[in-house]
């Protein structure tokens, strides 16, 4: 006994020192398969289109410049392709011997030929894998994916920085924008209504632009062509150009500039879905109008054309603040209404006509007559919206979704007529900013 | 041995006991008498030996008696008696020893004339506000800097030699009607069995009474001011005072007291507050950024933004080590400046900072050897530390420790660390006082002077995490307004 | 007495959520829907009841152990037995919350980590921790339950911004059946209180012991419930696809945009937390174990226990799913039994001590031993 207590007593004066000697042996080989920083490439934006029946995933992978000279980061496009989009997102791991971190990634654009089948399909492996944020921005590309993530852009060194800035989920943007995530998405697709939407991104030619907003950055184009080409160097000479394709841009450089002109995006157009059939595209009003009722804004500039304004009709220019929306399905009866009430405050911003200056306060205070436009303004676009998604059997409002999780008593009777029976009453309430 | 009479005999016999060229022996007559002073030249006043003791006795012409000698002499006498052997501890303990023709014994009058530093501002603990004085290595003059702070009564002093061969005195102090008698006397108790044959500082004191001696931890703390040891011990700790040793030591002791600097108490309560936030939040910093920042490296991308993420990545390209090796290199190197920094001469000192700071530092990630995030972690953390010096010692090695554990298991291994420590403090015990109290156990009453600092006219309890028999320590008499209050 | 009230109250604090936002949210989502949040609250009344029968327990037992209740009630040979039946208890206890926060770490902390390696060194701790025993587990809990309440409190005001309270509706419409099946299903996330009886006897007597621990179990209860239906309100149809909510729920916050992922500092408190909450079952394992033979040697037990759970985590490392579906079918019933009904039985069966003179007898001891460890420390 008092052998094995020695002994007890041996290993536990010695443990610590043991592990201690384990463990520094253990961090100072740091061999042990970790996959650290300089094997990793950060992914900063997601492409999809399909093409011969596979998925072929494009990645922009942000490539840093040294802080300490004048030049901005660049980005490469690296494409693999695959029969599912986990398969070609590790077609590109493996091709490159790069491990393809998509923590950072905040975009993910769904090319054009994806859109002819439930788009849910593609999605499912971000909603499933807990390697790319739920939050990542999601739209749809007018064309290719891939040409939005090679798109150059004057104001940011990667365009997938600029399209996440206008898919932005704040305020400001949501206005004319129907930004959603990965995880919005879903949740309207497993809704009751399966109604989700996206925007739709065009590329726009930048007007005036020569091509380099970024001055600075253009005498390091080369190099970072360099860099780039170093950092996935195996790419180019022909061992994976089956799967694997490769195109480098800068942040803005005067030598592509003369041949390339940059682009600026545009995403007022919103894709509703219908169980993730594409359905419907709603252009810049309508999104407006889908917008108001279903996301929280904060202040929206509208302009509200014939109106009767110092005697002549005009267009006037308006700010629209404190919004507040609700929408409500309640029954009379047997007979289900949904109410869709807007309450906005109204600022008079700018009118085509020479007012008198007649004081501030008047200058200010908008007329019951503009005010009467505007309501009517909000309230024939919401209806309009409404009834073109019903047309084509879109649950644009979510009235599903509110009879059964509001009118659950009801649910089991009119879950598939709803749509069809709602009748709708959009209230807009617009009063002057005081 | 005793003394036998013949002052032949007895000086024989004394210099037997004693060697050494510097025992002096200073003869002269006591009323028609042979006698002679015997005294360690290096030790002792011999100015006051020959005006106060040996001339009133070369005057005296009355009785001659071991007492009546001892009146005359206008020195205090230490000892005196017949013992060859107390004589001579006497005389080495700087005392000078009368001898006289015809009397049996001898008597020592205390004439200790040491070498001693002057009371000065300490190095350790500096402050900008407050007292500037601090203990020096005599134990006289830190037991009078007490004595000048503490005028009462109650203070007790408890004096005990240590060392068979060294013999240093120790002093126990305490006051009677706040500190916990017990655990006073215990720790007398705890010093009289030491038994060693040389005592060379306190830190001597503190290791062979400490209950967990393989602690990284201190179970002892120490200052080398007089206004702390004060107000610890009127908090009801007991100070270890050591002669030699400039600093002092006191216990039952806290963690948080290393977080109190003697300046939060005497500057503005709302600055005082700030700062020791400051100091926490340091101290976190210091500990914790190169783990996290290798951790993350190796580990957690997603913890780091990108944009910081891109910087990080540029500047590690081309750097042959992996991230866990370079932080450790770095702090290696950074722990062997600091030591030669202490250790080398002050005229090598500027050669030193020119070699540290330029050559290691610039120049090391001009070549691509180290990166300068890691040299700016790095640098940070070390500059954060020092806001708390006394945890400097133990903290470099957490932070080494934690930064080893980071490297291997990542982020979740800092997470265990950090577990592990809290419970290790938590299990430890100064003098049966949980060194993490007013934390763990919790005494809400004692939180007001840790991370917050009340006002002083709201600390009007002693705290009770320390064992004491007076928790009162501040009475406001009837009709008492709180004006300190905001 | 080796604990105090607070001690209770922070550690009943701690292990009430810290186990309860990995998989079980899931789980919930999966059989009561919109309900998730009144299964869980049908698993916390349970345990409020637990929480009440023990502390009712302590109150007519005073300064009796459940071990001394035991040996009152039959001999020291049952008594032995049931302690090594909980040992065996809460060794098992702890094997689905390892197994879960194992996965959680490398998925959600370790994207690119190797293997199981990287969360074997928790038993390094827990097996520190089951030397140390009672004391300093108590003590930890009181400084982890800081760490707790910022977690808990952060995640809340995160994650309330992003929820959506149609969700949570129709309220109460989802099959009972179903939700009664969720709950049974989540009772191996439950019985944490249970813990408390094996620190009878060893609890300071304090005023107010009985309100402070409602209290604290009420409010532990009460935030668990909170952000079990803020789960429901964020992710709505798709929550029985979410996995690992407490990572989850915090990121769609729109403050994070700017100032990047601050929200991981509410997770790995809550992380921190979650260590020492599973702890918690290995240290009383190694308590019951110890007791039931009685050798005074926590060391062996500790690191006989930890090894052998870390052995079983390394070999099923890629059985989640199969281990919890294992425990949920052969586990459950036995915990009813063991947390559930036991202690109530025993509440209402047991035996004060009888002998006065041994009383005498043991408090002069306990004094004498007291005195002897203030002395051992000086």
């Amino acid at each position: 006994m008092s052998k094995n207590l020695g002994a007890i007593g041996f290993i536990k004066s010695k443990l610590i020192l043991i592990l201690a000697l384990i463990v520094t042996v253990l961090y100072l080989s740091n061999d042990f398969s970790i996959i650290d920083i300089r094997q990793t490439a950060l992914i900063a934006a997601i492409g999809l289109d399909k093409s011969d029946g596979m998925y072929e995933a494009s990645v922009q992978v942000a490539i840093p410049q040294a802080t300490d000279q004048t030049a901005s980061n660049s980005s490469a496009v690296l494409t693999g392709k695959g029969k599912t989009v986990g398969d070609a997102l590790e077609q590109i791991g493996t091709s490159t011997g790069w491990y393809i971190k998509l923590s950072f990634c905040n975009l993910i654009v769904l090319g054009e030929s994806l859109f002819d089948g439930d788009i849910m399909q593609p999605l499912d492996y971000f909603l499933r894998t807990d390697k790319i944020q739920d939050t990542a921005r999601l739209c749809m590309a007018e064309k290719s994916a891939k040409d939005i993530l090679s798109a150059k852009t004057p104001l940011d060194e990667l365009s997938a920085f600029s399209v996440t800035k206008i898919l932005e989920p704040d305020s400001e943007s949501l206005s004319s924008i129907a930004a959603t995530s990965v995880k919005e998405f879903a949740m309207g697709y497993y809704s009751e209504s399966g109604f989700s939407s996206m925007p739709i991104v065009k590329l726009t030619e930048a007007e005036g632009d020569n091509g380099g907003g970024n001055s600075a950055s253009s005498s390091v184009d080369d190099v970072e062509r360099k860099n780039a080409e170093f950092a996935f160097g195996n790419l180019r000479n022909g061992e994976n150009s089956e799967e694997t394709t490769f195109v480098s841009e800068s942040g803005g450089g005067e030598k592509e500039s003369s041949n390339e002109k940059s682009n600026i995006f545009d995403a007022t157009s919103t894709v509703l879905f219908d169980k993730g059939v594409k359905k419907l595209v709603l252009e810049k009003d309508e999104t407006l109008a889908f917008n108001m009722m279903t996301h929280p804004i904060s202040e929206v500039s509208v302009e509200v054309p014939n109106i009767e304004y110092e005697g002549q009709n005009t267009t006037v220019f308006l700010t629209v603040k404190n919004i507040k929306n609700s929408i409500k399905l309640r029954f009379t009866g047997a007979n289900p209404i949904l109410e869709l009430t807007l309450v906005t405050d109204a600022k008079l911003d700018d009118a085509d006509v020479i007012s008198d200056p007649g004081g501030l306060v008047k200058n200010y205070i908008v007329p019951d007559s503009v005010l009467t436009k505007l309501s009517e303004f909000f309230q024939n676009k919401i209806e309009s919206v409404f009834e073109k998604a019903r047309n084509v059997r879109t649950d644009i409002f979510q009235v599903k979704n509110r009879l059964y999780r509001t009118q659950n008593k009801y649910y089991e009777n009119m879950k598939n007529n709803i749509l069809k029976d709602v009748k709708i009453s959009v209230k807009v309430k617009a009063k002057s900013y005081r | 041995m005793n003394f036998c009479g013949n002052i032949q005999k007895d000086e024989k016999l004394l210099r037997r006991s004693v060697c050494g060229d510097d025992i002096k022996f200073l003869r002269f007559e006591i009323s028609g008498h042979n006698a002679v002073a015997v005294y360690t030249d290096s030790i002792c006043d011999k100015e006051l030996l020959g005006r106060e003791v040996v001339n009133p006795l070369f005057k005296y012409k009355g009785d001659y008696t071991l007492e009546k000698l001892k009146e005359v002499s206008l020195i205090a006498v230490t000892a005196s008696g017949a013992d060859v052997k107390q004589a001579a501890e006497q005389l080495l303990d700087g005392s000078a020893v009368i001898l006289a023709d015809g009397i049996k014994g001898f008597f020592a009058a205390d004439l200790k004339k040491f070498e001693v530093r002057a009371v000065a501002e300490p190095p350790l603990q500096t402050v900008m506000r407050g007292p500037r004085e601090g203990f020096n290595e005599c134990i006289k003059t830190n037991l009078s800097l007490m004595r000048r702070r503490i005028k009462s009564p109650s203070l007790s002093v408890t004096t005990l030699s240590v060392g068979r061969l060294s013999k240093t005195a120790v002093a126990v102090l305490y006051i009677k009607n706040v500190a916990d008698k017990k655990l006073a006397d215990g720790v007398i108790e705890k010093i009289k069995n030491i038994d060693i044959d040389n005592v060379s500082d306190s830190s001597y004191i503190a290791k062979l009474i400490s209950t967990h001696k393989g602690s990284i931890f201190k179970m002892i703390n120490d200052s080398e001011k007089p206004d702390v040891v004060a107000a610890r011990l009127a908090e009801g700790r007991i100070a270890v005072i050591v002669d030699g040793s400039p600093i002092v030591l006191t216990l039952p002791y806290l963690l948080i007291e290393d977080f109190q600097n003697p300046e939060d108490y005497y500057a503005n309560t709302i600055r005082s507050n700030f700062v020791r936030w400051i100091r926490v939040c340091a101290l976190a910093f210091s500990v914790l950024l190169p783990a996290f920042y290798v951790a993350s490296q190796l580990f957690h991308l997603q913890f780091i933004p990108l944009n910081f993420l891109l910087t990080i990545v540029n500047s590690i390209k081309g750097i042959p080590m992996s991230p866990s090796f370079e932080m450790f290199f770095i702090l290696l190197i950074f722990e062997i400046l600091n030591e030669a920094s202490i250790r080398m001469p002050k005229y090598a000192g500027m050669a030193l900072s020119i070699v540290g700071a330029l050559v290691l530092g610039d120049t090391a990630v001009r070549a691509g050897i180290v990166s300068s995030p890691a040299i700016l972690i790095m640098a940070l953390s070390a500059i954060s530390l020092y806001t708390v010096p006394e945890l400097v010692e133990t903290m470099s090695i957490i932070r080494i420790t934690l930064l080893i554990v980071a490297g291997s298991v990542g982020g979740y291994g800092i997470i265990l660390g950090i577990i592990f420590i809290i419970n290790y403090l938590c299990a430890a015990e100064s003098f049966g006082t949980p060194i993490l109290a007013p934390f763990a156990p919790l005494v809400p009453e004692d939180l007001k002077d840790t991370f917050y600092i009340s006002y002083l006219s709201e600390m009007q309890k002693r705290p009770r995490s320390i064992r004491n028999i007076n928790p009162r320590r501040m009475k406001f008499s009837v009709g008492y307004k709180n004006t300190d209050k905001p | 007495m080796e604990v105090n009230k607070k001690q209770v109250c922070a550690l009943l604090f701690t292990i009430i959520p810290s186990s309860k936002f990995l998989v079980l949210p899931t789980l919930y989502a999966a059989y009561a829907k919109q309900d998730a949040w009144f299964a869980g609250l049908i698993n916390l009344i349970a345990d409020g009841i637990l929480v009440a029968v023990i502390v009712a327990f302590i109150s007519v037992y005073e300064g009796q152990t459940f071990f001394d209740v035991l040996e009152n009630t039959f001999n020291k040979k049952v008594a032995r037995a049931v302690y090594f039946v909980y040992g065996l208890y809460f060794m098992f206890k702890c094997v689905v919350p390892v197994f879960e926060q194992k996965n959680y770490t490398e998925i959600v902390l370790y994207e690119t980590s190797p293997t199981v390696f990287t969360f074997l060194p928790f038993f390094l701790v827990s097996a520190y921790m089951c030397v140390h025993g009672l004391r300093p587990m108590a003590r930890t809990a009181e400084i982890v339950a800081w760490f707790t309440a910022t977690g808990l409190v952060l995640v809340t005001f995160l994650s309330v911004s992003s929820v959506d309270f149609l969700y949570l509706r129709p309220v109460l419409k989802n099959p009972v059946g179903q939700t009664l099946s969720g709950s049974y299903k989540a009772m191996i996330w439950y019985g944490q209180p249970l813990v408390l009886l094996f620190m009878a006897g060893k609890i300071k007597k304090e005023k107010h012991f009985k309100l402070s621990v409602g209290i604290t179990f009420g409010v532990a209860a009460a935030i668990v419930v909170l952000l079990f239906a803020f789960f429901t309100g964020i992710y709505g149809d798709i929550a029985v696809r979410q996995l690992y909510a407490l990572s989850k729920m915090t990121k769609y916050s729109i403050a994070l945009n700017n100032v990047g992922r601050f929200d991981y500092i509410a997770t790995l408190m809550l992380v921190t937390a979650g260590v020492l909450s599973l702890s918690v079952p290995l240290v009383f394992s190694t308590m019951c174990f110890n007791t039931a033979f009685g050798k005074g040697k926590p060391f062996v037990f500790a690191i006989i226990i930890n090894a052998l759970i870390a052995t079983v985590l390394s070999i099923f490392n890629l059985y989640f799913n199969r281990t919890i579906e294992l425990f949920e079918n052969y586990f459950s019933p036995v915990m009813l039994l063991l947390v559930y009904v036991f202690p109530l039985v025993m509440l209402i069966i047991g035996k004060k001590r009888r002998v006065e003179k041994n009383d005498f007898n043991e408090s002069k001891l306990r004094e004498k031993s007291a005195i002897m460890r203030e002395k051992g420390d000086l």
